[in-house]
């Protein structure tokens, strides 16, 4: 139906970014709306993960028990997310699919290392890591999201700077080791952006502790030029990306070194009084 | 080819049979053709809350939305809010805690509170300016919105 449609021709999910669009005058001739496709609204454990249909809304997002218990910075942070009203309708596969730098999702996705499911307009299936996203160029129809599995998956999501800058965080912890981890950034450049930190052995906490403050200067000299734009001047954000990346990692470092140590066994009282 | 769609939406307990283009929007679906005009549109980008009606009880934002979107839903404004005449205990609130002034933002704010209340019973105050943090008050009456919706939850509760 794509391929037949058109270059005007977009899938519509919520709809809330299309409607805009075209009130800004996008011309956009065709809509292929997808709020029938009950396939793709559910939030379900598979063995590769957590799959996440694109056409669950934010609201089914943020108060979903699974997700709750899986992913609950991103629960929490999903309560503050737009307003009640565009969570009720927006959808997380629009919210990906916009490539808007403003919006959420992405960010979410990127950082936790998530893979997409595309449908082709052959109709085969394909699936690609979020960080090999760009733009609104896509394989086909976004399907569904995969978070890995969230027991080896720390992640931190910082909105404090919005509308100037939105990061997020995502740290592999195999093995009580921190062996590597994404940060993607939202608000400060045209499109939302993800890069890797350059951790090169598996670390431990108190070992990454020690190391962030140079970790997020290193990454930060690496980026392109932010925006400067009404919210924030070029300078002022990558100033910011720095500090919010030291004080997110060094959190969920020591968030993760915590962790580790209150699921140790206790030592024997009995033993210690005799 | 784009034509038109034929849609059934009840709105305000009424079930209507509409043919409607597919760039119709919800708020000139109620504001021009059934002539509800409790619907306001402030922003006209999903922003300000004035445009707010429920649509099968979860608050919509009626700029942002395509009339054939709402095929086989419930749509509540705010004229269908009261019943038989008596007003419902959110309006009620609104007007004892005199909630609002010029009243433009009103329409939204109240169907906004009833879908809180709907969904959290008791609600704290976080949470009352959690849902209503994006139905924006030029008047700046926000501290008797949120006495009115505490006094509303408490009429339910009685």
């Amino acid at each position: 139906m794509r391929a037949e449609a058109g270059d005007g021709a977009v899938f519509m999910a919520g709809g809330i970014d299309i409607v805009n669009r075209m009130k800004f005058g996008e011309p956009i001739t065709e809509v292929i709306y997808l709020g029938g496709v009950t396939e793709l609204c559910a939030i379900n454990d598979t063995e590769g993960g957590l799959h996440v249909g694109s056409l669950v809304t934010h609201h089914q997002f943020e108060t979903c028990a699974l997700i709750r218990a899986r992913l609950p910075v991103l629960a929490q942070t999903w309560q503050d997310v737009a307003n009640i009203r565009i969570r009720c309708k927006g959808t997380i596969g629009g919210n990906i699919m916009a490539a808007d730098p403003n919006y959420d999702f992405a960010l979410a996705a990127m950082a936790a290392g998530a893979h997409l499911d595309f449908l082709g307009q052959d109709g085969t299936a394909r699936r690609i890591l979020a960080i090999e996203l760009s733009g609104r160029s896509a394989p086909g129809l976004l399907t569904g999201i995969i978070f890995p599995s969230a027991d080896r998956l720390h992640v931190a999501f910082d909105r404090s700077l919005r509308p100037a800058i939105t990061l997020a965080l995502g740290l592999d912890c195999p093995e009580g080791k921190v062996a590597g981890g994404r940060v993607a950034i939202g608000c400060a450049f045209p499109m939302p952006i993800t890069a890797r930190l350059p951790i090169t052995e598996p670390l431990l906490p108190r070992e990454l502790v020690e190391k962030t403050a140079a970790l997020a200067r290193d990454l930060t000299v690496l980026l392109p030029e932010p925006l400067t734009n009404r919210h924030a001047s070029a300078r002022y954000r990558r100033q910011m990306i720095e500090v919010l990346l030291r004080r997110n990692l060094a959190a969920l470092v020591e968030q993760i070194a915590w962790l580790q140590i209150s699921t140790l066994p206790l030592p024997s009282i009995g033993g210690l009084i005799a | 080819m784009v034509t038109d769609i034929d849609i059934t939406v009840t709105v305000n307990r009424r079930t209507y049979r509409l043919n409607v283009p597919p760039n119709r929007i919800v708020a000139d679906l109620l504001r021009e053709d059934l002539q509800l005009t409790g619907c306001k549109i402030g922003c006209d980008q999903a922003v300000c809350g004035a445009c707010t009606v429920l649509v099968d009880g979860l608050p919509m934002t009626a700029c942002t939305t395509f009339a054939f979107e709402l095929d086989g839903t419930a749509v509540t404004t705010i004229e269908g809010l009261s019943k038989e005449g008596t007003l419902h205990s959110v309006q009620r609130a609104f007007l004892e805690h005199s909630a609002f002034q010029c009243g433009f933002c009103t329409p939204g704010m109240i169907l906004s509170v009833k879908a809180l209340l709907d969904h959290h019973h008791d609600p704290d105050e976080m949470t009352i300016r959690r849902w209503l943090d994006a139905n924006i008050c030029r008047c700046t009456a926000y501290q008797m919105i949120i006495e009115a919706v505490h006094a509303a939850a408490k009429a339910a509760a009685e």
